[in-house]
C-alpha cells in the first residue's frame, strides 16, 4: 500500500502542511513513512482516524489522542511495545500480521518492529520487556528469513556484524540481512570478530561484490584486520558502512549503504547502475 | 475523503466561529482546524458571546468535564496545571447553581448565563460568560 503524500494528507485533513509537520514535531502524530525518495507518506487509516476524532473533539490534543487509540491499526509500533509489556509473544505476532496485511515486510519491520524495539530499549528499568522484545524479533525476522525466496542474483553481499549485545542494532543488521535476501541477493552475515581462515573460506563459498560493516561496536583494529583479511583472499569487493557502523571517518570515510534496509537495497541498486563502480566490476577496498 | 470543513457561514448567520486555542474568530474559513495557530479547533457560538482572540476560555460537556481550554488559559490558572480532562469542580468555583448553567449550556440553551466564579490559583473572582457551542455540543466559558 502506498502512503499519501504531505499535500494531499494536509488537503485531506483541511490544513496546512506546515501544519501537519508540526503535529509530527509536537505531538508524534500522525506518523509518517518515508518514500524512497525520503517525502513523507501519511497513512490513510490514520489521517482518517484523525478526520474522525477533529470532528468529535475540541482541541487537537485530544483529537490525536482519540486518534492514536482508535486508528492504532497496525501501523502502531506502540501497540507492539504494549504487546511486549505484556510478554505476549502471541498478540506481537497478530500485529505482524495485520501489518502485513497492508504492507511489505521490509515497511513492516521498518515502521513498526524496529521503531517498537528502539522504544522498548529507551526505557529504564524495563529491561525483562525489551529482552523479550529483542528475542521475539529475532525469531520472527528468523522465520521470514526460513520463508524468503532463494537467491536470484548473481551478486553476494557479505555482511560484518560488529553488534556484541542482543539490542536494536543487531536487529537492524538482522532486518537488512532479510531484505537483501528477499531482493534475491547471496547473503552470509559473520561477525567481525571471525578468525582469519574463518573469512577466508567465506570468502571463497560467498565471493561477495561487496562488503558490509553493520551493527555498533566495531574498533579500529577489528576493522583493520578484517580488511586485512578479506584483501588476502585477493578480493576486490568494495566495503561499505551501514548505520554508521564505521569506527573512524574524515579520511578514512567509509561510503554507507543508508540507515535502513529499503535505503540500502536503493543504494546497492545504484551501485549496479553506476559501471564505473559497478559492484560487479570489484572496485577496490575504500578502507586499507 | 472529503476536505474537512465545518458548516458554512451562510448555514448560520448568527453564529460566530472561534479557535478552541487561539480564539481567533475564523468567519470566512470553513476549515475545522484553525489555520492561524493549527493548535485549536473550529466551533460555533452565539455571535454575541464569541470570545475574543487571546480570551481565556473553556469548554466544557454536559458531563462537567472541561474538554477545551484556550491557550491563554495558561495565565489563569498555570501552565503546568492539567485543564483538559479535569471535572468543571477542580477548576472553577462559582455558587450552587454554575453546574446547571453549564449543563444547560452544554446541551444547546440558547440563553446566556453571567456568573462569578474563583480558580483554585487566584482569589478574585472572574466573571464567566456562559453560552453552548459546538458542534459537538459543549458550554464556552468566557472569563474576564
Ligand atoms: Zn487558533
Amino acid at each position: 500500500m502506498s502512503g499519501i503524500r504531505t499535500n494531499a494528507a494536509a488537503e485531506l485533513l483541511g490544513v496546512s502542511p506546515n501544519t501537519l509537520r508540526s503535529w509530527e514535531r509536537r505531538f508524534g502524530y500522525p506518523t509518517p513513512g518515508r518514500s524512497p525518495g525520503g517525502h513523507r507518506q501519511y497513512e490513510l487509516a490514520e489521517l482518517e482516524a484523525l478526520r474522525r476524532a477533529l470532528l468529535e473533539t475540541h482541541n487537537i490534543s485530544s483529537a490525536i489522542q482519540v486518534a492514536q487509540q482508535r486508528g492504532e491499526g497496525p501501523g502502531s509500533a506502540n501497540r507492539l511495545l504494549e504487546a511486549f509489556d505484556r510478554f505476549d509473544d502471541d498478540c506481537a505476532d497478530r500485529f505482524m500480521e495485520e501489518s502485513l496485511a497492508l504492507r511489505s515486510i521490509e515497511r513492516s519491520v521498518e515502521e513498526l518492529l524496529l521503531p517498537a524495539i528502539e522504544l522498548a530499549e529507551e526505557r529504564d528499568g524495563r529491561e525483562a520487556e525489551c529482552e523479550f522484545a529483542c528475542r521475539w524479533a529475532t525469531g520472527w525476522l528468523h522465520a521470514a528469513r526460513r520463508v524468503a525466496p532463494p537467491a536470484s542474483r548473481e551478486e553476494g553481499v557479505l555482511l560484518f556484524d560488529a553488534s556484541t549485545k542482543l539490542g536494536s542494532e543487531m536487529l537492524h543488521v538482522q532486518a537488512l540481512e532479510l531484505a537483501l535476501r528477499r531482493a534475491g541477493y547471496r547473503v552470509l552475515l559473520l561477525s567481525v570478530a571471525l578468525a582469519q581462515e574463518r573469512v577466508s573460506r567465506a570468502m571463497r563459498a560467498l565471493d561477495p561484490s561487496i562488503l558490509v560493516l553493520c551493527g555498533s561496536g566495531a574498533t579500529l583494529d577489528s576493522v583493520g584486520r578484517l580488511v586485512y583479511s578479506v584483501r588476502q583472499t585477493g578480493s576486490q569487493a568494495p566495503l561499505r558502512e551501514y548505520r554508521g557502523s564505521m569506527p573512524v571517518s574524515g579520511m578514512h570515510k567509509v561510503p554507507s549503504l543508508g540507515d535502513s534496509p529499503t535505503e540500502a537495497l536503493r543504494r546497492l541498486r545504484d551501485l549496479r547502475e553506476q559501471p564505473s563502480r559497478s559492484i560487479g566490476a570489484r572496485a577496490p577496498l575504500r578502507a586499507s | 475523503m472529503t476536505r474537512l470543513i465545518t458548516q458554512g457561514r451562510d448555514q448560520r448567520q448568527d453564529a460566530a466561529r472561534f479557535c478552541t486555542h487561539c480564539g481567533v474568530v475564523t468567519d470566512d474559513a470553513p476549515q475545522r482546524v484553525c489555520e492561524s495557530c493549527g493548535l485549536g479547533v473550529v466551533l460555533h457560538c452565539a455571535r454575541d458571546a464569541a470570545p475574543r482572540p487571546g480570551a481565556s476560555f473553556l469548554i466544557v460537556t454536559t458531563d462537567l468535564r472541561v474538554t477545551g481550554a484556550s491557550a491563554a488559559c495558561g495565565e489563569m490558572f498555570g501552565e503546568t496545571f492539567e485543564l483538559v480532562g479535569s471535572p468543571l469542580v477542580d477548576v472553577l468555583h462559582g455558587d450552587g447553581a454554575l453546574p446547571r448553567q453549564v449543563a444547560r449550556a452544554a446541551m444547546g440553551s440558547r440563553k446566556v448565563a453571567t456568573v462569578w466564579v474563583r480558580t483554585a490559583q487566584h482569589g478574585r473572582p472572574f466573571r464567566g460568560r456562559i453560552v453552548a457551542c459546538g458542534d459537538p455540543p459543549a458550554a464556552l466559558i468566557v472569563l474576564s
